[in-house]
């Protein structure tokens, strides 16, 4: 098991996310390998199709960036995000997958230092969780 | 097999010519890449130009650009405004510097990670359609809410750049707050003097075209083609077409009446002013009495003090220069972020108006006909020297709490625009957008945001006025197509999007039959509703996309496809 490298697919919004990740780059932080990122205008864009399409096509684990409660630049596309985000959750839980591998982080531009620490502690805990047992081989 | 155009952007350096070579080796060897050129720096406007040169040869159906963030090069681009022979939609950018190089630990992973986001980032323009520009006539003509101090001000600003303004007062006069005032508190001027300058200038503007007793009745379009129906005296009702509306509705106060507040001896500000105004005489007379003592006491009801505290202070030099009062202020803290109100604050202490900050609110009982006001002093650093002061007084003035003008809630489900804070008209973003409201096309300024003195309206005045202008002055609202379309055939009416889109840019409209939108004033029979996205008024965010249980509604510029491309979905 430990050559397991969970993959995570990283949902960015325009706004926050994905400036967070080039500030990551600019500081030469250092992420795990198997990260795929997504670029969306806004949160509110993620589907719950996506989060859940992710993990039955080979993600371990999901995770959105978006900005701050309150400071969305389209006013309530994060809540609608967090929203979906629960109702994913609750999907994940019927068919008796764990929760925690599909996650929202709130951050701004300037986070790329949370950006990457998130990412690092996902993937600390994907490795722990083990691959997604639900993805297509 | 499509046919990409590949340039590989060295960042002036910052991606390494190894690390280079190496991409350019793997790119040449993918299937359908039209050509693959390297640039030292990619967003200069010599390369740009080259760029420009090469894409004029055509033959392409998406262009990659692999170097640093998307973000580097939307900037660049904007600047050209689209002077390259190719549709903006069909570039992308493999992000291979801060994505890839910059964040792996060794150069090979990064190689790995590279190649991925390359053969994602191909992937994803294959599947890009090109997005067309539209352009919407916008006619000079625009409607502002509310003849306040605000109001009137844009309706000034906007009237010498030769727009036609439209000016609905729901009272009776314009005016509006600043009626009330006697003098500004930095400024020489009169204020009524000033106001009715104003108000005639207004009036006598062929311009402007000025309707009191008036009220906005409802709304209906988008952007450049707003249809207002209002309804003025006698129930006569109008339709103004407009392209832009401002809202400029203001406040209005509270005044508390409980308890001691209703003793003849406690007043508000608005009456501290015409009282200041009406007197002429060496002293002031209140309930037939001289007035020798005032106390003003701020946060009693207000949260909001600062216009309490320019007010107080300006009252005070008036009171003490004027008519010999003795003044003390008390507060709990003093406002002074306004221009010129440190000075005014200062002069205050020097002339010997007495200020008391405390922390447990201040005592107010009748002693004698007069108030007696108990307060303890914090301004002390010692606790032991923290005196309970008893300061009896001829007059006691308290704020009023400061709320949104009665109508704002209506008024905002009318116009779709946003309610903020304590139920304040909200600006659509507070650090960048100022006055723009929620929507595109809809304005707000003045004390309908927050409570403000004249000054700040004034800006604000300025601000929207410049707004409306930017928008207004080509007479015409160019715009990408970038944004989300509802298929109509597959609308099931639920009113979820019209509901949840933040820029309420989508409305149930009629259609002939299934797909056919029916523009309204025809004679049509009408068959289905289904929903519409206004594509001036759309910014694109995806909100509805996501939500619609029909899944009727596309992003143009991001499908399905594309962001499954991006997912790494679409082996
Ligand atoms: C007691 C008091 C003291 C003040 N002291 C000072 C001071 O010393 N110095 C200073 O600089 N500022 C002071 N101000 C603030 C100043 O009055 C305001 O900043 C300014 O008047 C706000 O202008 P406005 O045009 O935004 O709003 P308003 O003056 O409130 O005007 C709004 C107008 O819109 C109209 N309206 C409302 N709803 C509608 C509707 N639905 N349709 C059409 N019309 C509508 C109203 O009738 C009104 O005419 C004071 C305010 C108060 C209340
Ligand atoms: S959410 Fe979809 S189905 Fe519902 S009104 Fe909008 S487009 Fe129609
Ligand atoms: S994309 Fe966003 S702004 Fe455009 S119609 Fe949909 S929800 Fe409204």
């Amino acid at each position: 098991m430990s050559s397991f490298d969970p993959k995570i697919i990283a949902f960015c919004c325009d706004q926050s996310g994905y400036p967070a990740a080039d500030m990551a780059g600019t500081l030469k932080l250092k992420l795990p390998r198997n990260i795929e990122i997504v670029r969306v205008p806004c949160a509110g864009r993620i589907e719950t199709i996506y989060l859940l399409k992710a993990l039955e096509k080979g993600a371990d684990g999901v995770l959105v960036f978006a900005c701050y409660e309150e400071n969305c630049q389209f006013l309530r596309g994060n809540l609608r995000a967090k929203a979906r985000l629960a109702y994913a959750h609750r999907m994940l839980e019927g068919i008796g997958l764990e929760k925690e591998r599909v996650e929202i982080c709130h951050l701004a531009t300037n986070s790329g230092v949370k950006f990457v620490e998130t990412l690092r502690r996902k993937s600390e805990q994907l490795k722990k969780m083990g691959p997604n047992p639900a993805k297509e081989s | 097999m499509p046919q990409i155009g590949i340039f590989i952007d060295a960042l002036q350096g910052s991606i390494p010519a190894s690390f280079r070579e190496k991409i350019s080796d793997y790119v040449k060897k993918l299937p359908g890449i039209a050509f693959c050129i390297e640039e030292e720096n990619l967003a200069s406007s010599e390369a740009l130009n080259r760029m420009g040169k090469r894409l004029e040869a055509g033959g392409l159906d998406g262009v990659v650009i692999m170097g640093g963030s998307p973000k580097l090069y939307e900037a660049s681009f904007q600047k050209l405004r689209h002077p390259l022979p190719f549709n903006p939609y069909l570039f992308a950018v493999a992000n291979i510097r801060e994505q890839a190089l910059w964040m792996m630990v060794e150069e090979e992973a990064a190689l790995e990670r590279a190649k991925t986001i390359i053969s994602k980032t191909i992937r994803a323009v294959s599947n890009s359609k090109p997005i067309e520009t539209q352009s919407l006539p916008l006619k000079p003509e625009v409607l502002i809410l509310g003849g306040g101090v605000t109001g009137i001000s844009i309706a000034q600003e906007l009237a010498k750049s030769g727009l036609h303004i439209f000016l609905l007062e729901k009272g009776n006069h314009l005016g509006g707050k600043a009626l009330e005032l006697h003098k500004f508190y930095n400024r020489p001027l009169e204020v009524q003097k000033w106001m009715d300058e104003k108000i005639s200038e207004v009036k006598n503007n062929p311009q402007i075209t000025l309707f009191t007793h008036t009220e906005l009745k409802r709304l209906d379009g988008h952007l450049g083609r707003f249809q207002a129906k209002i309804q003025g005296p006698d129930r006569t009702e109008t339709v103004l077409s407009v392209s832009a509306i401002v809202v400029a509705t203001g406040y209005a106060a509270k005044r508390e009446t409980k308890g001691i507040y209703s003793h003849k001896r406690v007043t508000v500000f608005p009456e501290m002013e015409k009282l200041l105004s009406e007197t002429k005489g060496p002293s002031l007379l209140w309930d037939g009495k001289k007035v020798e003592m005032v106390t003003y006491f701020l946060d009693g009801v207000n949260e909001d003090i600062k216009v309490d505290s320019i007010n107080a202070v300006k009252q005070a030099l008036l009171l003490q220069e004027a008519f010999q009062c003795q003044v003390a202020i008390l507060c709990k803290d003093m406002k002074v972020a306004a221009d010129g109100m440190e000075r005014l604050y200062r002069k205050a202490r020097e002339k010997g108006v007495l200020f008391f900050k405390y922390e447990e609110p201040p005592k107010l009982s009748i002693v004698n006909g007069q108030i007696q006001v108990d307060v303890r002093d914090t301004a002390a650093i010692q606790k032991k020297e923290q005196w309970p002061v008893s300061i009896l007084s001829d007059l006691v003035v308290v704020g009023e709490a400061f709320v949104p003008a009665p109508e704002t809630e209506s008024l905002s489900g009318l116009l779709k625009i946003h309610l903020g804070n304590r139920g304040f008209l909200m600006e659509d973003n507070p650090q960048l957008l100022r006055v723009r409201s929620n929507r595109r096309g809809i304005f707000v300024a003045g004390a309908c945001r927050f409570p403000q003195e004249v000054s700040e309206s004034l800006i604000e005045a300025r601000a929207a006025a410049q707004e409306v202008m930017a928008l207004l002055s080509k007479g015409t609202y160019i715009y990408d197509l970038a944004v989300a379309e509802v298929d109509p055939k597959k609308c099931a009416v639920c009113y979820t999007c019209p509901r949840l889109c933040p820029h309420s840019a989508i409305t149930v409209e009629k259609y002939g039959e299934r797909n056919v939108y029916i523009i309204s004033g025809t004679s049509q029979e009408t068959k289905w509703g289904a929903a519409k996205v206004d594509p001036a008024s759309c910014y694109g965010c995806g909100i509805c996309v996501a939500e619609c249980p029909a899944k009727a509604i596309t992003l143009r510029h991001l499908t399905d496809e594309q962001i499954y491309a991006q997912m790494g979905l679409m082996e």
